[in-house]
């Protein structure tokens, strides 16, 4: 007899993939501007912080870099650029978003700019456990021909309950002054992390990775998550 | 059999992402040290951040791998804050010889860094 392992891993399968019932698209369907260009050197600004969350913003920006690499791009370190453009007088990240795109190649050497918004960064707390919501956009522009390169556009819901209580009563009480101190205290960083996880799995790899130009074909990308919201 | 191997395949795929590599690059404790200097401030944080930055350019070394990217420039960057300049040339050079396309940004860094006045950035 067969192990029900198979069916029930087909099924997961298909549900990871079908989402709610989104058309779902190859990478190359999604993002062909992306394949023709073939960016390697991103410069990320920081986000545009529309959240109720005022420090989103600078904590974000410590957790974007490191995803990106691993996806096989060049990233230009988010500190220095920073402080480069806050030197030009462009302090906020509106401002920078204001610059033409083509001064990012000529100033930074720049193939793609990442601009990226936060809109929802809601953390809520329950009786048994805890979560944030985060809403997000990303969108990478080629710095060449100014065309939109690759979007993503999406909601996470991260679980933040401390599972590391004990049993009884007593565990119960701490685990839910735990879930309380830690959800109202959300370090950013994880949280950052599974958002940007979720979000960059659509992005085509870069040029240091070793399925650089292979992955055309992974039918990943969502439709309603890739184009721009009319 | 066969099939199930495919969609073992598929799900370590798609629960791994393109995040989960780790033999790329090794970048330590990176945005838990950078995320106490935006949150903190003090100069000991960015002590600890120099220290990670430090550890994650000794690790790609000992790993034989390149350091990740940025991070030799942003060592560089925080010597220049400090007056460190022989220091800050050393890893701007560091950045660009691993990454060339970082030249336009390194030639920038290291013109402020070899600039006679006292003007930082």
């Amino acid at each position: 007899m067969r192990a029900p392992y198979p069916l029930l891993m087909a099924l997961l399968a298909v549900v990871l993939l079908s989402g709610c019932g989104h058309k779902l698209l190859a990478k190359h369907e999604a993002f062909p501007q992306m394949y023709k260009e073939k960016p390697l050197a991103i410069l990320a600004l920081p986000p545009i912080n529309e959240s109720t969350a005022a420090e989103a913003r600078d904590y974000y920006a410590t957790t974007i870099a490191e995803p990106l690499s691993m996806c096989g791009y060049y990233v230009f370190p988010l500190e220095v650029t920073s402080e480069v453009l806050a030197a030009e007088g462009f302090h906020d990240t509106e401002a920078m978003t204001a610059i033409p795109l083509q001064k990012f190649r000529e100033h930074f050497g720049a193939d793609a700019v990442l601009y990226s918004t936060i809109r929802e960064w809601d953390t809520n707390y329950y009786v048994i456990g805890g979560n944030v919501t985060v809403s997000a956009e990303f969108v990478l522009k080629s710095t060449d021909t100014g065309e939109e390169l690759w979007r993503y556009d999406g909601r996470v819901v991260v679980d933040t309950s401390d599972n590391s209580g004990g049993g009884g009563l007593v565990g119960l009480g701490i685990k839910l002054i735990a879930t309380a101190i830690k959800t109202a205290t959300t370090d950013y960083v994880p949280v950052a992390r599974q958002v940007n996880g979720i979000a960059l799995y659509t992005l085509p790899y870069g040029r240091y990775h070793q399925s650089h130009a292979k992955d055309g074909d992974m039918v990943v990308v969502d439709e309603t998550r890739s184009r721009k919201k009319s | 059999m066969k099939e199930r191997l495919l969609l073992l395949a598929v799900m370590v795929v798609m629960v791994s992402g393109c995040v989960e590599r780790t033999s790329m690059y090794y970048w330590e404790n990176y945005s838990n040290s950078l995320y106490h200097v935006k949150k903190d401030g003090t100069p000991e944080a960015r002590l600890e951040h120099e220290k990670t930055l430090l550890a994650i350019i000794a690790k790609a070394e000992a790993k034989g791998v390149k350091p990740p990217p940025g991070v030799c420039c942003e060592l560089g960057f925080h010597y220049l804050g400090i007056g460190k300049k022989e220091e800050a040339v050393k890893y701007f050079d560091m950045e660009q010889t691993a990454f060339p396309e970082s030249a336009q940004l390194v030639a920038a860094l290291k013109k402020k860094a070899l600039a006679p006045s006292e003007e930082t950035l």
